[in-house]
């Protein structure tokens, strides 16, 4: 007992004085220096499956550098003595718009003395040219850049840009890494990957390029306007990607005639359009991921992934036609809403229920039914929010019927992977970021506060 | 298809010619004043008889007499045997005369700006000649209300004939009712919401019930010194004495639960009498409103339900008010289909209204709501003479309308949708090349 | 040979005793209109497997059917709304553009509309994009299978159906814009029919560019054939006469431009909707080959519909257009038996020309003419069972009948009478 008080403060000694500013140099912020770690005296659940009753995680330099029932700590280390306490892999949370700009956001223009206007993007699409005679264009040319709703190959992750409270709302569930989507728009760009927290944190950025964001938006002041416009616009503007990578195909083996238009919006479509990157579709409701369906199989486009996914169990055999992952959020739509909730209506009509306890539960299973038929799944709270609330609906969900273990795979193992980031993160093994959440007992979901976090090895 | 044409050009040709039958001369303008003999049909007289062989006889824009066998020397005599006469029906509700295209801004001149316009008349700024008018008296309906909308008090809704020389030969009561516009009683009210159609909501918005009730209590105070002459006229007040002697009932929009109790409370509150306007939903209050004995304008039976509510909810409202003692007439809204006012009435039928009930709304409790029973309502010796001649029941497609008469005058067939008819079923067919 | 032939016949026999199932029905005793052979008094018809097994006046029911009694009902066929944009979600309009023919309407499966629908004996709908767009999107045909997810409420076998529009709605749209930006185009009529010769000139010359492309790749199989274009394909479909055009319109002039235009380019109008003023032009309409869809009843709301005459109906079947009945109305989609009544004071169509604009008129407009739309053996069981005749006042539907399934009975459906019998009504 005593022996753990004085642990305690040493720990808290260390800490403080590990804590330390220390100048990085001319003109840069002062930085943080790490202290390694060595948990000890805890259960390990490195992985599901994988776990050690009682073990040492020893963290070095933001690593983790040993993890096992028997670790020689070397000197230096500052010993955190957690029995009774349990560490598992940093919460992962695979979609989120915390820290991402909104697909609306205001469109940037130029305004230039020559020059020719720009196609594709911000102005409105209505008038064809040709079709209404223009006169009179005039010296100076307000250029529109590509409206952010349909900027392709824009990158969440160069765009992340968090305020302190919001990072400091994740770790507060125990989110030590995200992935970085936009909120809607049509193609509002690339899905990344960040950390929650770090010795740097202006360099939060994991990993861009993870995937191909498209949503079922409009575009401000121009074509598509509506939904059903929409779809139309994604298909078409997929068979242009597709398109150009059969005449950039043709131009590179010198075929004569061959003349790729070369188009930026075009261009960054290719590698979705061609099955390089995958394809993240944002659909909720049934009929949406139907929509989904009905595109990827029109295109080609394998192994979709849908964010979003809330309706997912009603249309689970849709879903693995696709051979889609559901990054399923649990920003629960009211089962007042959810499709079909009408047809409990009596004949005639009204009298729709007002709450129905089997429909609550119906939606807060969705991530359990989809796992139990056999669909790829992973957590997130797109749309709604991350952190805190985030580890409760992780709780609710296994409330619901999720498994544990199946909880803690779709918020670990399962996310790095789809986001592309098994090397960094995911589970507790040597050479992985030390990104780790300690709680006490050893249910990682319980209605307890979180211990301890660290994200890159800093803690918090 | 040629055969089918042939029956068509045979059905059309007696159409027309029960059409032009009747009058021996062509009419014009407004239609004779008669005096008219019309023999042998079988008049239901709207009081619960049906009259069988029964001559009628029109003078002075009035029923002079009806009775088996009778007639009247130098009068027009019309052959009706066979055929059925019913009242004039009534919409209870348009801005027929003020309105024409809604959609055009210059033809709906509906409402003025201000809050408290009672000295507003709406029966001297009709269009006689309006083409809605004309459409509607054809379809049998004879009488409307044509109402102003806007602002708190809205003004004098008037009571018309759908034909007539001008406004003061058309009135049948020129200040039938006073619009009044209680804040939220004609938007959404009660559960589930929804209730907002069919009201006149003027512009109301910024404008509160403290401020209406802050104008009545003006006015009530007004009227008690006008009686006791010790107050000179005011233009704006002086209507408004019509509410609180209650000559003159307030026309009231008001749907939901809420809404409804919102508007009887007010009548009560000021000791006048309150006309319903709009009445979605108040079967929920059918025991107050027949205890208050205060009258609905159904506003529109085409209406959906409200969301939480069955599928007839609107259809099958008049059948439970009745039974619940609550007297009320329909309104189709925007007066371009208030000919088919009928359709209405139709609807209730067909959802548990008694057909008698039915033909009440359409004529004689429209009447009584707006103080006209003398005059219209029924076919009785000395009320005006408004009434049909069809070949069976006017709420029933299948059943033509014959000649309409509107205050003792046949009218006569001149209305924009027979014109237009009548110059396209002329078009020579298309000669067939061989 | 006879032991044969009764073993096929007892098989056959087997066959039709099969189980009984959802899609079984019967009313017997009932007046039935079946539109296309008169009406049966006292008759009987029998639904088996979703399909109409047998219709008459003497017709045995098989053991063990859901049998309603007919005595006092009428029987029709169930009732075709040939114009709705009802249970439509993520929009109607793609107005950001005059020409949208690319786009598809988004049918919403679970919209209470439906139910009510059904409660007015529809059982199957045009659902359209709306009027703001000279050419705007592909419509769906849907049965009212209430309860079943979107994809399986398409009616198959239908055309492929693509919406015009023509007039005030066209030409005014696009009307808020910010300082600097231009109007949408056209702005007048006369601009409607430009944009119509513009954009199917250059369908006509993408047609000819895959055509070819087509001939080339025959040869040779490296060559890059031209971009797709998901507009002009559509453009190119309605050249084709695979894509149906529905064209909303109003005015007489415009009806006949556009029959011209179609001349021109050599397609075929299929069906003209509202077309309020069709009866100016019936004989150019019926030359052409065009349908009409209208409502009964709607005008003076503004100014191209002034000209609007009940008697529309009449004056057009008179001279030889197929006519139909719409909605265009979630109000009036509950009551359109009522609305085709309006034909038969106006115009004195006989009664069953009249019932035909609500059954077969539109069934052959939206092309399902050969399954539904009236009441004959093979076609499917969609049924309307009213309480009196359709045409007659106290007339209110009874049972609507899709596939065979009763999907609205009006003895367990929920109504303002049980509801109402729950509040006191009020003190």
């Amino acid at each position: 007992m005593a022996r753990g008080i004085l642990s305690g403060l040493a720990v808290a000694l260390f800490a403080a004085s590990a804590q330390a500013q220390v100048d990085p140099g001319p003109g840069r912020p002062p930085g943080v220096v790490l202290a390694d770690y060595a948990l000890t005296n805890v259960r390990i659940v490195a992985a599901p499956g994988r776990v050690i009753e009682r073990g040492t995680v020893l963290i070095r330099n933001g690593r983790i550098a040993a993890v096992g029932p028997q670790v020689s700590i070397p000197a230096g280390v500052v010993t955190m003595d957690l029995p009774g306490h349990s560490v598992f892999p940093g919460l992962i949370d695979a979609a989120t718009t915390v820290g991402v700009p909104s697909a609306y956001r205001p469109i940037p223009t130029v305004t230039s003395e020559s020059g020719r206007g720009g196609r594709g993007g911000g102005g409105r699409g209505g008038n064809i040219p040709g079709l209404v005679p223009t006169v009179n264009q005039g010296a100076s040319i307000t250029q529109s850049f590509p409206a952010p709703e349909v900027d392709a190959g824009a990158e969440a992750a160069d765009l992340f840009e968090p305020t302190p409270d919001q990072l400091k709302n994740l770790r507060a569930g125990g989110v030590t890494a995200v992935g970085l989507v936009f909120d809607s728009g049509l193609f509002p760009g690339r899905v990344g990957a960040a950390l929650t927290g770090g010795p740097d944190e202006s360099r939060l950025a994991l990993r861009s390029g993870a995937g191909q964001e498209i949503a079922f938006g409009t575009r401000r002041g121009g074509y598509p306007s509506t939904g059903i416009g929409a779809v139309a616009f994604i298909r078409q503007s997929l068979l242009d990607a597709q398109y150009e990578a059969r005449l950039d195909k043709a131009f590179k083996a010198g075929t004569p005639g061959a003349r790729p238009t070369n188009e930026p919006f075009t261009r960054a479509l290719v590698p979705v359009a061609t099955n390089d990157m995958p394809a993240w579709f944002v659909a909720s409701p049934e009929r949406a991921i139907n929509r989904v369906g009905e595109i990827t199989k029109e295109l080609g486009i394998r192994s979709p992934v849908i964010v979003g996914a809330q309706e997912g169990w009603r249309v689970i055999p849709s879903l693995k036609a696709m051979g889609a992952t559901a990054v399923v959020s649990l920003n629960w739509p009211n089962p007042q809403t959810v499709t079909g909730a009408t047809f409990k209506n009596p004949i005639g009509g009204g009298n729709v229920t007002v709450s129905d306890p089997a429909a609550m539960q119906e939606v807060r299973a969705n991530a359990a039914s989809l796992i139990k038929a056999g669909v790829p799944v992973v957590l997130a709270s797109f749309g709604g929010e991350s952190g805190a609330t985030f580890r409760e609906r992780i709780r609710a969900s296994i409330e619901a019927g999720l498994s544990p273990d199946d909880a803690l795979r779709a918020t670990t193992v399962a996310p790095a992977a789809l986001l592309g980031i098994t090397a960094a993160a995911g589970t507790i093994d040597v050479g992985k970021l030390a990104n780790l959440v300690v709680v006490s007992g050893n249910d990682l979901f319980a209605n307890v506060p979180i211990k301890h976090v660290f994200v890159e090895g800093r803690l918090y | 298809m040629k055969a089918l044409t042939t029956v068509f050009r045979a059905l059309g040709a007696i159409g027309m010619a029960l059409i032009l039958a009747a009058p021996l001369q062509a009419q014009a303008g407004v239609g004779d004043d008669g005096p008219y003999l019309i023999r042998g049909a079988t008049v239901v007289t709207g009081t619960g008889q049906t009259l069988a062989n029964t001559n009628i006889i029109v003078r002075g824009g009035r029923i002079e007499r009806m009775g088996q066998g009778i007639s009247a020397p130098n009068a027009k005599v019309i052959e009706a045997a066979g055929k059925y006469i019913y009242p004039g029906m009534v919409d209870a509700n348009t801005p027929i005369g003020l309105v024409e295209i809604s959609g055009v801004q210059t033809m709906t001149m509906r409402s003025e700006i201000g809050q408290f316009n009672p000295h507003l008349r709406a029966i001297v700024a009709l269009n006689l000649d309006s083409e809605l008018l004309g459409v509607t008296r054809m379809s049998g309906v004879t009488s409307v209300l044509t109402s102003p909308t806007g602002g708190l008090i809205s003004g004098q809704a008037a009571l018309i004939n759908t034909s007539g020389w001008t406004w003061e030969d058309i009135g049948v009561k020129p200040s039938a009712g006073i619009v009044i516009n209680l804040p939220n009683a004609a938007g959404a009210g009660g559960r589930g919401g929804g209730g907002g159609r069919g009201g006149l909501a003027g512009a109301v918005a910024g404008a509160s019930v403290a401020d209406l009730n802050a104008f009545m209590a003006a006015a009530k105070d007004y009227h008690a010194k006008r009686s006791a002459n010790a107050t000179k006229p005011d233009l704006i007040y002086e209507p408004m004495r019509a509410l609180f002697s209650r000559e003159t009932p307030a026309i009231i929009p008001a749907n939901g639960e809420q809404g409804i109790r919102q508007a009887v409370d007010f009548g009560d509150q000021w000791g006048i009498k309150v006309i319903i306007l709009g009445g979605n939903q108040a079967w929920r209050v059918r025991q107050l409103l027949a205890q208050k004995q205060v009258p609905v304008i159904l506003s529109s039976l085409m209406q959906s339900p409200t969301a939480d509510m069955p599928y007839d909810e609107i259809y099958a409202q008049p059948g439970l008010l009745n039974e619940a003692g609550v007297k009320f007439a329909f309104s189709t809204g925007g007066g371009a289909n208030a000919r088919h006012v009928p359709l209405s009435a139709a609807l209730a039928v067909a959802y548990g209204l008694p057909k008698d009930a039915a033909l009440k709304a359409l004529t004689i409790w429209p009447a009584e709501m707006f103080g006209a029973e003398k005059d219209i309502g029924t076919v009785e010796p000395g009320k005006l003479a408004n009434f049909v001649i069809t070949t069976g029941d006017p709420m029933d497609m299948r059943s033509q309308i014959i000649d309409v008469f509107i205050k003792g005058r046949m009218a006569p067939e001149d209305d924009r949708h027979h014109r237009l008819y009548a110059k396209y079923k002329a078009r020579p067919l298309p000669i067939k090349v061989p | 040979m006879r032991l044969i032939q009764t073993i096929l016949v007892g098989a056959a026999v087997a066959g039709l005793a099969a189980a009984v199932s959802a899609q079984d029905v019967a009313i017997r005793n009932a007046t039935i209109i079946t539109i296309s052979n008169g009406d049966i008094e006292n008759g009987t018809i029998v639904v088996r497997g979703g399909k109409i097994a047998a219709v008459g006046k003497n017709v045995s029911i098989p053991a063990g059917i859901r049998t309603i009694d007919g005595t006092g009902k009428f029987v029709m066929p169930g009732i075709i709304d040939a114009h709705s944009h009802a249970a439509l979600e993520n929009g109607i309009n793609e107005g950001s553009e005059s020409v949208t023919p690319e786009v598809q309407v988004q049918l919403k499966n679970d919209d209470p509309v439906i139910q009510r629908a059904l409660a007015g004996g529809v059982t199957a709908a045009l659902l359209l994009h709306g009027s703001a767009n000279t050419i705007g999107g592909q419509a769906r045909v849907i049965k009212m299978r209430w309860g079943q997810p979107a994809e399986s409420m398409y009616f198959k076998g239908a055309y492929r159906i693509v919406k015009f529009a023509l007039g005030e709605n066209v030409t005014r749209a696009g009307g808020d814009i910010s300082a600097g930006e231009e109007r949408r185009y056209p702005t007048s009529r006369m601009g409607v029919e430009h944009t119509l010769r513009y954009w199917f000139t250059r369908a006509k010359e993408y047609d000819k560019e895959w055509q070819d492309y087509r001939a080339v790749a025959k040869t040779n199989p490296n060559a890059i054939p031209p971009r797709r274009d998901l507009r002009l394909e559509a453009l190119t479909d309605i050249l084709h006469g695979d894509l149906k055009v529905h064209a909303h319109s109003y005015r007489g002039d415009e009806i006949l431009m556009l029959i011209r235009i179609a001349d021109e380019m050599g397609f075929k109008i299929n069906t003209f909707q509202h077309a309020l003023e069709a009866y100016k032009v019936a004989d150019e309409i019926a030359k052409h080959g065009a349908s009409v869809s209208t409502f009964a009843d709607n005008w003076a709301y503004k100014v191209e519909a002034w000209d609007a005459i009940p008697y529309n109906m009449a004056l057009l079947t008179e001279r030889g257009v197929v006519v139909s009945v719409n909605s265009d109305s979630d109000k009036r989609i509950r009551r359109l038996y009522q609305e085709a009544a309006i034909g038969v004071r106006y115009g004195n169509m006989p009664v069953n020309e009249a019932l035909k604009m609500v059954t077969l008129n539109p069934a052959k407009q939206l092309g399902v003419d050969k399954m539904v739309g009236t009441l004959e053996v093979g076609k499917d069981g969609d049924i309307a069972v009213l309480s009196a005749h359709p045409f007659a006042p106290e007339s209110a539907v009874e049972y609507t009948i899709v596939d065979g399934k009763v999907l609205f009975d009006r003895s367990e459906a929920n109504t303002l009478r049980k509801a109402a019998a729950k509040t006191p009504g009020g003190n």
